[in-house]
C-alpha cells in the first residue's frame, strides 16, 4: 500500500541509490558545464541542464508515489500509450526532425521533448507485466511468441520512425528481462540466429538511412572516411587516449574546446571526461555506474514480486546497454548511434526519464515488504 | 518467498555478471587507450591543435660597388585567395574577369598543393587601386579573397646589369628535393640565374615561425610560440653601375657601327671589364638583354616563349661567360708568348710574309689576311700587324716540336677551363688537341688524325679553338698582371643587418702559368704597339692613356665575321682590362675597339667618346 512509505520513511528510501544518483548527477553537471563552456549559448545550456535535473524530481516523486503493482493490469492501455508516444512526433504541427528522423515534439519551432525517452520506461512496464505473467517459466514457442510479439510492436514502430538507437535499447531491455524472467536458454540461441539473419536482410534491403550505414561501415574501418563519419570516432579516440592517466584538467580539453569533438556535450560527453580527467576520471564514473547498477540489482532481488523485479531488471538493462553503447562508441568498441550517457549527457528529456526510472526503482524498493 | 525466486536466482547471477562484464570490458579498453597508448594519442591531439605558419623573410638587396641599389624589394598589393575557396568556381570566374587573369591560371594557383594547407595563395600582384577598392566594397561577393601586401623584387635601374643580377622566382619542384635547398618551403623565392642564384644562400633569409593553436576548422585561437623572420643579407657586387651603363651603351653602339659598316646581322655581343690586379668584375654586359621585372609574380607562358625562341637570340644567355667564340687574333698574344717561352720564336726573329704561306706544302697553302703580304716581319711586327704568316710559322714550329706544348701553355693561362666566376653557367671554352680530335670525331675515322694544319689554325685563334669573352679578358688581365691570372669575381662584400661587412671577398689567383717576366714584358710591349700604331690605333687615336691590346676578327662557318677587341690600360701600370666581342659584327678594330675605348674611358675617368674607326685587318 502507498501508506507504507509514509508510515516508515527510513525504510522507504534507499540511501545508497539516492547517494549514487546525486553523485552521478553532480558529476554529469560538472562535465556538461565544462563541455559547454566554450559554446555560444553555453551558459544557457548549462542552466537548461540543471533545470532538467530539478524538473526531474517531479517524475521521480510521481513514479515513486505510484504503486507499481497497479500497473500490472494495464498492459493494453500502456502498450497503446507507448505506441502513441513513439508516433507522436509524426503528428503534423508537433514533430521536429534531427538527423533525418522525426524524433522531437516541437511547438512553434521550440523543442520540447523527445517522446522516445519515456517510451522506454512504458516499454519496460509493459514487458515486465507480460513476462511476470509467466511466473518465471517461458518455454513453449507460444509463450515466447506472445512476449516477443508484444515487444515487437513498439520496436517496429520506433525503428519505423527512424530511431534505431532506441530500438536497440528495446532489444537490450527485452533480452535482459527474458533472461531474468525465465526464458529457456536454447531460445537465446534462436534469437542470436534470427538476429544475425535479420541484420543481413536489413543491410541488403537498404532499410537503413545512409548515415546509419556509414556509421556501421566506419565502425568496422574508421579510416574509410577520416573526415566524415569516421572523423567523429577518430577524434573521440584521440580525445580519450590523450587524457592519459590523469587527464588534461577540467576545462582544459583541446579536442573538446577546439571543436574537434562533435556533439561533445551530448553523445560525446564521455570523450570530454576522458580527455579532461583521464583514466582516473573514467574509473570514477564506471565505479559510480557499478554502484548504481548493483544497488538496482539489490532492489530487483528484494522486490516483493516478479513484476517489480523485472521492472528493475529492465531499467538495469536499459542503463547497462546505454553505458556500453555510449562509452563503447567513443572508444571504438560499438558503432556510433545517438544514445546518450545516463545522468551525464546534456538533454532534459533524457534526464527526466532517468529520474523517473530512479523513481520506479524506489517505488519497487519502498513496497518490498507490503 | 515464492518458489520462482529460488529458481531464478542463478539467472540474477548471470544478469549481474553480464552487467559487471560490460563495465569490465569498457574499463579494460580505457586502460589500453589511456594508459598504454596514451602518449601516442596525446601526440595526435597535439598535432590536431598545433599549426606552424611561417612568414617569408625579406630577400637581401643587391648593391653595386658604391652601394647603389641594383635589386631591392618593394611592397605590392596582392590578391590572395584562401584555400577554402578553391572549389568556388563561380566566384573564381568573376575574380578572373575582374583581375584580367585567365581562370585556369587562378585555379592552378589556388589549387596548388605546393603551398601549406592554410596559406592563402597569391593570384595577382600589382593590382590597381580601383580593383582593390572594388574588392573591398564587394567583400561578401568574394568569400575567401583578400588583399595583402607582399614584398617582391624591384629593379631601381631597370634592365641594367640584368645578366649579372639574374632573376629570382618560385622554387621549382625539382629543386625542392635537392640537398642545397634543404629547409626551403615550396613557395620560397629563390635565385634562378646570375647573382640571385650565385648568392642564394646569403640573400635568402630565415623564415619567421608562428606556432598557432587552431580549432577543428583551422581557425587560429592563439599563438603558442613565435620567432621573427631573419631578413636575408645584402650583397655588394664589384660592378660599378656607372661603368656598367657605359659598357651596355658601348656594346649597343658597336652593334650600330657594325650595321653601318655592312654587317646587318650583328645583334648580339658581350663586353667585360675586369680589375687586372684583383679580378673584380667592374662591368659585364651581354646583348640582347631582358627585363628581369617580367619574372615578378610568375612569368607568363607567352613572355617565356619570347625569351627563349631562336628569333629572340636568347636574351637570357649571359654571352660574356656562356658564349664560346673563336678568339681569333686576340689569341696571337698567347701563341706568341708560348713561342717565346718554348724558344719556338724570339723577339727579333724575322719572318717573310708573301700573303700566301706554303710551308706545309703547296697543296696545304694558307693565306695571310693581307693577301699582298707584309714582307719582312719581326716577331714584334707580327703581333703589331696581326700577321697570320708569322703565327702560322710559330704554330707549325710547335707542330714539329711535338708534345702539344702550345696547348699546354695556353691551358696553363686558363684557356679551356672556367675562370671560376661565381655566376652560374660559365662555359669552359675549348683547347683542341689530338686526343680531343679523336674523341670528337669518334664516328668519322678519317677526321681523327691531328694534322699540322690543326696546330697552325689554332695558332691564329681559329680552328677548333673556342673561348668566352670573360676568358679572353681574364687571360689578358694575366698578361697585364705580369703573368698572374686573377679569378674574376662579382662579389665584393656581404653586408650584415647593420650595413657593416660580414664577409669581404679576397682576390685569388686563378692561374699562375710558367712564363718568364721577360717574355711577358716583350708581349706587353708588342700589345702596346698594336694600339699605338698597329691594328688598334685607329680606335684609340687621341685616347689620353696608353692602352695595350689586340684586335680580332673571327671566322665562323656560315656566319659573318665576329669582331673582337681586348685591351688593358694604363699600358705601363695596368689597372683595367676590357674585352668586347660582337657576333657577326665584322672587324675588331672598327667595331669592338671603339666600344672598348668607351669602357676604358669610363673606368679611367676620362671623357667618353664614341669614335668611328675603319679597319680591315684581322
Amino acid at each position: 500500500m502507498t501508506g507504507m512509505a509514509e508510515r516508515s520513511p527510513l525504510k522507504a528510501v534507499n540511501p545508497a541509490l539516492m547517494a549514487v544518483v546525486i553523485l552521478l548527477a553532480a558529476y554529469g553537471s560538472v562535465m556538461v558545464r565544462s563541455a559547454v563552456s566554450g559554446m555560444d549559448a553555453g551558459d544557457a545550456m548549462f542552466r537548461r541542464h540543471l533545470l532538467g535535473l530539478v524538473i526531474g524530481i517531479v517524475p521521480l516523486a510521481v513514479a515513486w508515489a505510484i504503486d507499481y503493482r497497479k500497473l500490472q493490469g494495464w498492459v493494453g492501455p500502456l502498450l497503446a500509450l507507448d505506441a502513441f508516444l513513439i508516433l507522436s512526433p509524426l503528428i503534423p504541427g508537433l514533430g521536429g526532425s534531427a538527423k533525418g528522423a522525426q524524433l522531437w515534439l516541437e511547438v512553434a519551432g521550440v523543442r520540447l521533448f523527445q517522446p522516445s525517452e519515456p517510451a522506454k520506461l512504458v516499454f519496460i512496464v509493459v514487458l515486465a507485466a507480460v513476462i511476470a505473467g509467466f511466473k518465471g517459466r517461458i518455454e513453449t514457442p507460444r509463450e515466447v511468441l506472445r512476449v516477443v510479439g508484444i515487444a515487437a510492436i513498439p520496436f517496429v514502430l520506433v525503428v519505423a520512425v527512424g530511431d534505431l538507437g532506441t530500438g536497440l535499447v528495446f532489444i537490450a531491455i527485452t533480452l535482459g528481462m527474458l533472461l531474468v524472467g525465465g526464458l529457456r536458454a536454447r531460445w537465446f540461441l534462436v534469437f542470436a540466429l534470427v538476429g544475425v539473419l535479420s541484420m543481413g536482410v536489413v543491410l541488403k534491403a537498404g532499410l537503413l538511412q545512409d548515415y546509419q550505414v556509414n556509421r556501421l561501415m566506419v565502425f568496422v574501418d574508421p579510416t574509410l572516411d577520416p573526415t566524415g563519419a569516421g572523423y567523429n570516432l577518430e577524434q573521440s579516440k584521440i580525445a580519450i587516449g590523450s587524457g592519459e592517466l590523469t587527464g588534461k584538467g577540467l576545462g582544459l580539453s583541446t579536442q573538446g574546446n577546439l571543436n574537434f569533438l562533435p556533439e561533445r556535450h551530448t553523445d560525446f560527453i564521455f570523450s570530454v571526461l576522458g580527455e579532461e580527467l583521464g583514466f582516473a576520471g573514467a574509473v570514477l564514473l564506471l565505479g559510480l555506474y557499478l554502484a548504481l547498477l548493483i544497488t538496482a540489482l539489490e532492489i530487483s532481488a528484494s522486490a516483493r514480486d516478479l513484476f517489480g523485479s523485472l521492472i528493475a531488471v529492465g531499467i538495469i538493462a536499459m542503463w547497462t546497454f546505454q553505458i556500453l553503447e555510449n562509452v563503447g562508441m567513443t572508444i571504438g568498441l560499438m558503432p556510433i548511434t545517438g544514445i546518450p550517457l545516463p545522468f551525464m549527457s546534456f538533454g532534459s528529456s533524457f534526464m527526466v526519464t532517468n529520474m523517473a526510472a530512479v523513481g520506479m526503482l524506489l517505488s519497487v524498493w519502498t513496497r518490498r515488504y507490503s | 518467498m515464492p518458489t520462482y525466486r529460488q529458481r531464478l536466482k542463478p539467472r540474477f547471477a548471470v544478469f549481474g555478471g553480464i552487467v559487471i562484464a560490460v563495465l569490465g570490458v569498457l574499463l579494460l579498453r580505457l586502460w589500453t587507450m589511456q594508459v598504454l597508448s596514451g602518449p601516442a594519442f596525446a601526440a595526435q591531439a597535439e598535432q590536431n591543435r598545433v599549426r606552424e605558419i611561417t612568414t617569408v623573410a625579406p630577400r637581401g638587396r643587391i648593391l653595386d660597388r658604391k652601394g647603389r641599389e641594383l635589386v631591392t624589394n618593394r611592397a605590392t598589393l596582392a590578391v590572395v585567395v584562401a584555400p577554402s575557396a578553391r572549389d568556388n568556381d563561380e566566384m573564381l570566374t568573376r575574380l578572373s574577369s575582374l583581375l584580367d587573369v585567365p581562370l585556369t591560371e587562378i585555379q592552378e594557383r589556388v589549387r596548388s598543393v605546393k603551398e601549406a594547407a592554410l596559406a592563402p595563395r597569391v593570384v595577382a600582384i600589382d593590382v590597381p587601386l580601383a580593383t582593390v577598392a572594388y574588392l573591398a566594397e564587394h567583400e561578401t561577393e568574394f568569400p575567401g579573397v583578400e588583399i595583402q601586401t607582399r614584398a617582391i623584387r624591384q629593379y631601381p635601374q631597370g634592365r641594367l646589369a640584368a645578366h649579372v643580377l639574374g632573376y629570382a622566382g618560385e622554387i621549382a619542384d625539382s629543386e625542392l628535393g635537392e640537398p642545397e635547398f634543404e629547409g626551403y618551403y615550396p613557395t620560397d623565392v629563390v635565385g634562378k640565374s646570375g647573382a640571385e642564384k650565385a648568392f642564394e644562400k646569403v640573400l635568402q633569409g630565415d623564415r619567421g615561425r608562428q606556432v598557432l593553436e587552431v580549432d577543428a576548422s583551422g581557425r587560429p585561437k592563439g599563438i603558442i610560440a613565435e620567432t621573427e623572420p631573419e631578413p636575408g643579407r645584402d650583397v655588394m657586387l664589384t660592378i660599378d653601375s656607372r661603368v656598367q651603363k657605359v659598357a651596355e651603351k658601348a656594346l649597343r653602339d658597336a652593334i650600330d657601327d657594325a650595321h653601318h659598316q655592312g654587317y646587318p646581322k650583328a645583334k648580339a655581343g658581350a663586353a667585360v671589364a675586369l680589375d687586372t690586379r684583383t679580378g673584380e668584375v667592374l662591368a659585364l654586359a651581354s646583348l640582347p638583354t631582358y627585363d628581369p621585372a617580367v619574372f615578378l609574380g610568375g612569368v607568363s607562358e607567352k613572355q617565356w616563349r619570347s625569351l627563349t625562341t631562336t628569333d629572340s637570340e636568347f636574351p637570357l644567355t649571359n654571352r660574356a661567360l656562356m658564349a664560346q667564340y673563336p678568339p681569333a687574333s686576340t689569341f696571337k698574344a698567347f701563341t706568341g708568348l708560348a713561342g717565346l717561352q718554348n724558344d719556338v720564336t724570339s723577339q727579333w726573329k724575322t719572318y717573310t710574309c708573301e700573303g700566301r704561306w706554303t710551308a706545309m706544302g703547296k697543296q696545304w697553302a694558307k693565306w695571310c689576311w693581307n693577301h699582298y703580304g707584309h714582307g719582312t716581319e719581326s716577331f714584334m711586327d707580327g703581333v703589331e700587324d696581326s700577321c697570320d704568316t708569322v703565327f702560322y710559322e710559330i704554330g707549325y714550329g710547335f707542330y714539329k716540336r711535338k708534345g702539344e706544348k702550345l696547348q699546354k701553355f695556353v691551358r696553363s693561362f686558363g684557356y679551356g677551363s672556367v675562370t671560376g666566376i661565381e655566376l652560374p653557367g660559365e662555359a669552359d671554352g675549348r683547347v683542341p688537341d689530338a686526343a680531343w680530335k679523336k674523341a670528337y670525331n669518334e664516328n668519322y675515322p678519317e677526321y681523327q688524325r691531328w694534322l699540322p694544319g690543326d696546330t697552325v689554325n689554332m695558332a691564329i685563334g681559329q680552328g677548333d679553338l673556342l673561348a668566352t669573352p670573360l676568358q679572353v679578358a681574364a687571360t689578358y688581365g694575366g698578361i697585364a698582371n705580369d703573368g698572374r691570372v686573377m679569378r674574376p669575381h662579382v662579389l665584393r662584400k656581404v653586408l650584415g643587418s647593420d650595413g657593416k661587412p660580414v664577409l669581404v671577398q679576397a682576390r685569388e689567383v686563378a692561374f699562375a702559368p710558367k712564363v718568364s717576366k721577360h717574355n711577358v714584358g716583350i708581349m706587353q710591349q708588342a700589345l702596346e704597339n698594336v694600339v699605338s700604331r698597329g691594328t688598334g690605333a685607329a680606335a684609340f687615336r687621341g685616347f689620353p692613356v696608353d692602352v695595350a691590346g689586340k684586335t680580332g676578327t673571327a671566322q665562323v662557318a656560315g656566319k659573318d665575321d665576329y669582331a673582337w677587341f681586348v685591351g688593358y690600360a694604363p699600358a705601363n701600370n695596368p689597372r683595367y682590362v676590357v674585352a668586347v666581342a660582337v657576333e657577326q659584327g665584322g672587324h675588331g678594330g672598327s667595331v669592338a675597339a671603339p666600344a672598348a675605348r668607351q669602357i676604358l674611358a669610363a673606368l679611367l675617368g676620362k671623357k667618353i667618346e664614341h669614335v668611328t674607326a675603319s679597319d680591315s685587318s684581322r
